[in-house]
């Protein structure tokens, strides 16, 4: 589907263009969720929140540009807003529990820790969901479980020549697609 | 050294086949951002499955359009609905089926008569939103109480939350309160006639009449 046509009919509400707006972004939406909120369900309840107000949202966005900035800046405000909503619940319950009650409008509450990975979160995360299952699957294992490429091609019992030549190309997409970081100022 | 290749050989090398080309003028400037990519890369933000929630999305928008067709109140008019999502507490795997159907009327017989239960789903308005909550009005003892849960902050000190019915005579007041997630209150006037559900942020200024500040409402649909 177009992307101009599908955020048309998502900003009618219509229940295909909304899945399919969650399956390109729901994974980027996740990461930021992920790296600001220590919480899992929290995270999870953020990915939702950041699609619903997208919708009601959706008739003030132009549909013929991308709407990845767009999504990434409700994901980033959803997950500080419910990061400020817990922040408040754990200052109240200390409040409570020391008999200091104070009024949480008037409180300063802090920002995710996180917060300024969100983007490399973000970026990082649509590159990967952009590879195929095989490419996915040596970057995760070369990166996040740290395997070698040997170590790769025994578990997956495949050549150590296909492994690198597997890893070329993720890593060649990766790059076309993250290389633009040096020039991103939100960083 | 083609800064393209570099990133190719920085970001595939796996530390087997020896050092990574060293960066050099152009190339070396992208250093720190190549360790943004790596580091990006080892996070679990990156590798976690993404909930299975587009259904829940879709479901939550149609109860959110579902609610914006319903008659719009005096006050409400003014007051988009928003915040339809739900807490995870409440409804983990919030399901289409679940969450389209935004109020469950239930019947219950007990004692002979026939009791009246409805579940009221409260969306935050632009005061509150991203905020959510819920009540259930049941029936009982000669009027309605009213088991509200809620995601509000704790009120300011010179504030409090007040809950009011809206029906063909205004606004009725059915309760005060400060904070806490679960709140009970109790409704002497018939919510059979009422239409909206509303919290409101009031004033500690002694004004009874309710203020504008809506923070939650939503549309109590109990058969007459």
């Amino acid at each position: 589907m177009e992307t101009e046509v599908l955020l048309e009919r998502f900003r009618e509400g219509d229940p295909d263009a909304v899945r399919e707006l969650f399956r390109r972004y729901a994974g980027g939406v996740q990461a930021v969720a992920n790296r600001s909120l220590s919480d899992r369900s929290l995270a999870d309840e953020a990915v939702q929140q950041t699609f619903v107000q997208a919708w009601r949202a959706a008739d003030r966005v132009d549909p013929t540009r991308d709407p990845a900035p767009w999504l990434y800046t409700i994901a980033r405000r959803v997950a500080i807003d419910l990061y400020r909503r817990e922040d408040r619940r754990r200052a109240e319950s200390y409040d409570h529990d020391d008999g200091t009650a104070r009024a949480a409008g008037a409180r300063l509450v802090s920002l995710p820790p996180s917060l300024d990975q969100a983007w490399d979160a973000w970026q990082v995360r649509l590159a990967v969901d952009e590879l195929g299952d095989d490419e996915q699957a040596i970057v995760r294992m070369q990166h996040f479980d740290e395997l070698t490429h040997q170590e790769i091609a025994d578990r997956l019992q495949i050549p150590v020549g296909t492994v690198k030549s597997r890893s070329y190309r993720a890593h060649r997409r990766l790059a076309a697609a993250l290389g633009h970081l040096a020039d991103d100022g939100e960083g | 050294v083609d800064i393209d290749d570099f990133i190719v050989s920085a970001l595939g090398d796996d530390g087997s086949e020896g050092a990574s080309p060293m960066p050099s003028g152009e190339a070396a400037a992208l250093a720190p951002e190549l360790e943004r990519i790596r580091e990006g890369l080892t996070w679990d933000a990156t590798w976690d499955e993404a909930p299975e929630a587009a259904d829940a999305v879709v479901a939550a928008i149609q109860a959110e359009q579902h609610q914006s067709t319903a008659p719009a109140s005096a006050a409400g008019a003014s007051t988009p609905a928003v915040g339809r999502a739900r807490r995870a507490w409440r409804m983990p795997a919030l399901g289409a089926a679940a969450a389209a159907a935004v109020v469950v009327l239930v019947l219950l017989v007990a004692g002979g008569r026939t009791t009246s239960q409805v579940t009221v789903d409260l969306a935050g308005t632009e005061r509150a939103a991203g905020a959510s909550g819920e009540a259930e009005l049941a029936d009982a003892d000669g009027g309605w109480r009213v088991d509200l849960r809620h995601e509000l902050p704790a009120a300011p000190a010179d504030a409090f939350y007040e809950a009011w019915v809206e029906g063909p005579s205004g606004y009725t007041s059915i309760g005060t309160f400060r904070g806490g997630e679960a709140v009970v209150l109790w409704s002497g006037v018939d919510l059979r006639v009422q239409q909206v559900l509303v919290i409101t942020l009031e004033p500690d200024d002694g004004d009874p009449a309710v203020s504008t500040a809506a923070m939650l409402r939503g549309t109590i649909d109990l058969d007459p």
